[in-house]
């Protein structure tokens, strides 16, 4: 089972944090280290037990615990409306891409494997309309609120 | 104060305000879409024009384009003009922009009806089915705004029922919708953020409002800085990081009166409801601190201290583009996808700073003059 990112998802992964915007909702989003990993290889299309092993690859921690910690970012992630089950998967496998990139590991050293958590912020729904029904004037314009020269 | 010049006023022909170089017979499709409200509404425009006796052009240098303002009479001019004054130019017949503004009280013309339906109203203004390839259309529903931008013929419609009940902040920030649409197919990305600087380099402060941007930008005016915005700016990244201002008005709230005393004249004029941050506008002050537009050296996210002395900490790119990009996209209609890879895409040209705010604020302005100093 992989996932895919969903059309009103942006998002940038930039020196190994990841920001994560749904343009929906306002909602927005950062993961860092092991998180952003994680959503780097859900955009490739690498299906669990392959995202598991990629952060095997680059982390030293619990399997077990790496396992829940995955399963939980994904299903958060799923919740949020973020990253959607693909119904379509093929089966592609991409063991090309598991084993760490030049310079992803310090030394040729895996980091310590740290659960990672989705940081969300909702201060930017304030600014969006989220019930944009109004009442109509007789020309058939909204009434908006009145403001005088004076305000 | 300093008043406005530069008013051209004659009677245009409708084929100088509007012309349609590809007039034809409309499909049936277009018969209700956007383009046949977009001339509909233009129609009430060329009859405004001619109820207030004429049209009154404005023309301005903005991000390297010449914009053109035509106003069916005067009621408007006021409540739109002031925040665009720095960039304020001389009469110019090929404008890349032609800016179409009226009210229906003042002119005694009305508008069509929507054409659309209360569903059809989306999350920031936008108009579903109304907007597409080349026309954009929103409507505010806190300022009672409407904006459309025909992007074939460059020519922008900015309507509302009565001049008089125009918000005040609106005159801060007048036209930001279709300035975005328009800029943004040019290659240029509107951002919510302060800008300060030299001729040589200057820096974005962004961030929520209330994180100390407008403060920070305003403190620069008893510097040797200059000044390109407290709120908004446009910003491209090629050929190299480059911020253009749009717009000279500031704001400040009361409880911070007493930490800016160089504003006591623009204060004394400010417009400030009660409660609401004070507005004035810095040309008519300050018009040697006005700047068009500096490369962009830096990106700084002020954050409230309660020590005295000011600190600058490197932050990583990601953070600059969480301070940027969802406060920009979310108050802009229609960008989303586009928008943030160009943020995106700015971020990674520009190094990321903290600046932690001291409470001298002459040291906040010391501190981003010694950094422009060494990175400028």
């Amino acid at each position: 089972m992989n996932f895919i990112i969903n059309k009103n998802i942006a998002h940038e992964i930039i020196d190994g944090e990841a920001i994560i915007v749904n343009l929906e909702n306002g909602n927005y989003y950062s993961l860092d280290k092991t998180g952003a990993d994680l959503w780097n290889f859900v955009e490739k299309g690498l299906d669990v037990p392959e995202i598991i092993e990629g952060l095997a690859q680059r982390y030293e921690g619990n399997r077990t615990e790496m396992e829940n910690s995955v399963r939980q970012l994904l299903a958060d992630m799923e919740k949020e409306g973020l990253i959607t089950i693909n119904q379509e998967t093929k089966g592609e496998k991409h063991r090309g891409i598991l084993a760490p990139g030049e310079g992803e590991l310090k030394n040729g050293k895996k980091l310590l494997f740290e659960s990672p958590t989705l940081q969300k912020y909702t201060d930017m729904q304030a600014m969006l309309w989220l019930d944009p029904i109004h009442e109509v004037d007789e020309t058939g314009w909204p009434n908006t609120p009145k403001f005088s020269e004076e305000n | 104060m300093a008043q406005h010049s530069k008013v051209l006023r004659r009677k245009l022909t409708d084929m100088e305000i509007f012309p349609l170089t590809e007039r034809k017979v409309a499909t049936r499709e277009e018969k209700s879409g956007p383009e046949a409200f977009f001339g509909k509404l233009h129609s009430s425009f060329l009859r405004a024009v001619k109820a207030a006796g004429g049209a009154i052009e404005h023309f301005y240098d903005m991000g390297g384009f010449k914009i053109r303002l035509c106003f069916a009479g005067s009621t408007m001019l006021p409540l739109i003009t002031r925040a665009l004054s720095h960039l304020e130019s001389g009469p110019d017949p090929c404008s890349h922009l032609t800016i179409c503004l009226w009210d229906s009280r003042s002119t005694g013309i009305d508008i069509p009806p929507p054409p659309w339906s209360q569903d059809d109203y989306l999350k920031r203004g936008e108009i579903g089915g109304y907007y597409d390839e080349h026309i954009y259309t929103h409507y505010d529903l806190y300022t009672g705004i409407l904006s459309m931008l025909d992007l074939r013929q460059n020519i922008a419609l900015y309507w509302l029922s009565d001049a008089k009940e125009f918000f005040y902040f609106e005159t801060g920030a007048p036209l930001l919708t279709i300035f975005n649409w328009w800029m943004e197919r040019h290659e240029k990305q509107m951002v919510h953020a302060a800008a300060v600087g030299t001729a040589a380099g200057g820096l974005l402060l962004v961030g929520k409002s209330g994180s100390g941007k407008s403060s920070t930008a305003l403190a620069c005016l008893d510097s040797k800085l200059l000044y390109a915005g407290d709120d908004h700016c446009f910003v491209e990244t090629k050929p190299k990081p480059y911020a253009y201002s749009i717009f000279c008005s500031g704001k400040l709230s009361p409880k911070d009166f007493g930490r800016f005393p160089f504003l006591h004249e623009p204060l004394r004029y400010a417009k400030q409801p009660y409660g609401e941050k004070a507005l004035f506008f810095l040309q008519d002050f300050f018009p040697q601190k006005m700047a068009k537009g500096f490369p962009v050296k830096a990106i700084f996210i002020p954050r409230i201290t309660t020590r005295p002395e000011t600190q600058i900490k490197k932050t990583s790119a990601v953070a600059s583009l969480t301070a940027l990009a969802p406060s920009t996209i979310f108050q802009l209609p229609h960008a989303g996808h586009e928008a943030f890879t160009f943020l995106s895409a700015f971020v990674k040209q520009v190094p990321a700073y903290t600046l932690e705010l001291g409470t001298d604020v002459s040291g906040v302005t010391r501190a981003i003059e010694n950094f422009l100093l060494v990175h400028g």
